[in-house]
């Protein structure tokens, strides 16, 4: 999703920067992202590119269903790291 | 769903009426234009309707069904925003294939301003390039009608003149509502005008009225 796509990369990046510094588990990971991917969708979208959110509203998508796409594919990322 | 129906919508920001109970009327095949004083509250009038601004009291409906939320209005309510709401970092083919159904799409792609961008990015463009992506995009979209906020911004004459025919040529199957700063350009395109005063809409039947409400001099009509 479009959408996701910036959020992911940043946050992934963060998340793995602030894991390696730390010399902490994969698992961690999966914690530091979820963290993190919030304070990068508010950071990108909500901050920086408020008016990107129309292009998302002309699709039918409001604020609550993007922010539940963000904590939902940081719920998946974590389950899936844990696991591991 | 042959007309858009908005009626009783109020809004007030810290105790300042800005809409009173402003109602709207617009069929589809129709122009409508919105035009009134920097401030006077037409954009968040169009948001209102969109569904992203929230009201006092607002009913909105479209043929039978009533929209409370911008989900309501999925593929009936478009709205065009003031400045660029395209993303940017992807190119414009991918935005206009991932906005538009394949029936639409082909027009947008095959479009002689949109062509020969399609392979740039949204800050590879300039104002008025992305300007016509995000018009094409928006008429061209499912939506049964259109709500224009501003859509000549940063837009060259020639631009401006295609855009005014196209919607034009396209406007049976679909109803507009639009607002420009400059209200020559609502007029040129515009079946009818409607003017936001102190919170109150006024239907305009002569160019004339605009004059007694202190919108245009009389020099400026004769120019």
């Amino acid at each position: 999703m479009l959408f996701q796509r910036k959020i992911f990369f940043i946050s992934y990046f963060l998340a793995l920067s602030l894991a390696l510094i730390i010399k902490a588990s994969h698992q961690i990971i999966g914690v530091f992202y979820l963290m993190i991917s919030t304070f990068v969708h508010l950071f990108v979208y909500d901050i920086l590119n408020s008016n990107q959110y129309y292009y998302y509203f002309n699709l039918g998508l409001n604020k609550t269903k993007l922010w539940i796409s963000t904590f939902v594919i940081g719920l998946i990322n974590f389950i899936i790291l844990s696991v591991i | 769903m042959n007309n858009l129906h908005v009626d009783s919508i109020t809004k007030s920001y810290n105790n300042k009426v800005v809409l009173s109970d402003v109602f709207l009327f617009c069929e589809k095949g129709e122009i409508k234009g919105l035009i009134g004083r920097n401030g006077s509250g037409k954009s968040t009038l169009l948001k209102i309707i969109f569904g992203t601004e929230k009201a006092d009291s607002k009913f909105v409906k479209i043929g039978g069904k009533v929209i409370k939320n911008l989900s309501d209005g999925r593929n009936l309510i478009n709205y065009l925003p003031q400045d660029s709401f395209l993303p940017n970092n992807i190119s414009i083919k991918s935005l206009i294939y991932l906005f538009l159904d394949n029936k639409n799409r082909k027009v947008v792609l095959e479009n002689e301003y949109v062509k020969p961008l399609l392979n740039k990015k949204k800050q590879n463009l300039s104002g008025g390039e992305i300007r016509i992506i995000e018009i094409l995009l928006i008429i061209h979209s499912k939506a049964e009608f259109i709500l224009l906020d501003e859509p000549f911004n940063g837009v060259s004459p020639i631009v401006k003149e295609y855009i005014v025919k196209y919607i034009k040529k396209l406007k049976l199957t679909k109803g507009y509502i639009i607002t420009d700063h400059d209200y020559e350009n609502v007029i040129n395109l515009a079946d009818s005008i409607v003017y936001l005063q102190n919170g109150f809409l006024k239907q305009i039947n002569e160019e004339s009225e605009l004059i007694e409400l202190g919108y245009i001099t009389k020099n400026y009509l004769q120019h």
